[in-house]
């Protein structure tokens, strides 16, 4: 199980997972992660983040925002620890909070209490 | 060979000449929706079930690649919302750093040194191996309360 806690922004709450990130380089990164649903791949991080890491960049793509326009982001490949185990993800570099979507999300479980200090829980359904 | 950097629109719109002008056409209807990763440079790509395994067979294949990734009759293949950075959300964990060099380089032979190693900063314990994923999870197994840190050669990638 991936437990995780609802904290505070500013005026609103968001679901937040703690995600370790591991670079080659002898780094490990802890990121408080915010889930989105309607995010539809598996991470994003700031560019600084994916520097530190040094992680490989395996391609661009056209990402559609939630205004709707649409922006070139950068991908890159990184190792997390999900559910327990190594699994490696796709990274899309992204300025703002980092993200975890539904292609990390799938075939997982969520339970959100949606109060400030509530629980978050990702259970795997298999 | 001089090479010039292209920016990331170039790259996409690149993409989208080749997907319109070549690449569609050796497609069939039944792999509409799946994931395809395009090298803007050579014109070869690659088209699966998932976008990393994708990429990541077109690099195998082209190490030089500069791949634009989409679906097969969609140039969009993420959708994502945004939110400000906060102060202290990420936090950079350094305890690995001189770890290696001290407890666990002098133990590996010069090909292991060459590969991914997998290392227990509480044990020092660790395993070699040719991914981050396999070699990780090896040492779990064997130590599921560690804190694992990784370390591997670094190979140029210009």
């Amino acid at each position: 199980m991936v437990a995780g806690q609802v904290v505070r922004l500013g005026e609103s709450l968001r679901a937040a997972v703690l995600v370790d990130i591991l670079g080659e380089n002898d780094l490990l990164m802890r990121a408080s992660a915010t889930i989105d649903t309607g995010f539809t791949d598996e991470l994003t991080l700031p560019a600084n983040a994916i520097r530190d890491l040094d992680l490989k960049q395996v391609g661009t793509v056209d990402v559609e925002l939630g205004d709707g326009d649409l922006s070139v982001f950068e991908t890159y490949e990184a190792t997390i620890v999900w559910q327990g185990q190594f699994r490696a993800v796709r990274v899309h570099e992204s300025e703002g909070l980092p993200l975890i979507g539904m292609g990390l999300l799938q075939g997982n479980d969520i339970h959100i209490q949606a109060i400030h200090g509530g629980d978050v829980s990702i259970t795997s359904i298999s | 060979m001089v090479q010039i950097q292209s920016t990331n629109e170039e790259i996409s719109d690149r993409a989208k000449e080749l997907y319109e002008n070549v690449i569609k056409h050796q497609l069939t209807d039944d792999q509409l929706g799946l994931h395809l990763s395009i090298d803007v440079d050579s014109g070869d790509f690659e088209i699966g079930e998932k976008p990393l395994e994708t990429a990541k067979s077109l690099i195998a294949r082209r190490p030089d690649a500069t791949i634009f990734s989409m679906l097969h009759g969609s140039y969009t293949s993420v959708y994502m919302g945004f939110a400000p950075l906060e102060p202290g959300s990420i936090v950079l964990d350094r305890r690995g750093v001189g770890f290696f060099e001290k407890h666990v380089k002098h133990k590996l032979s010069d090909d292991e040194l060459k590969m991914v190693v997998a290392y227990d900063i509480d044990t020092g314990e660790y395993e070699v191996g040719e991914t981050m994923v396999d070699t990780g999870n090896r040492l779990k197994a064997r130590l599921p309360s560690s804190s694992i840190f990784f370390h591997a050669a670094k190979v140029s990638r210009d």
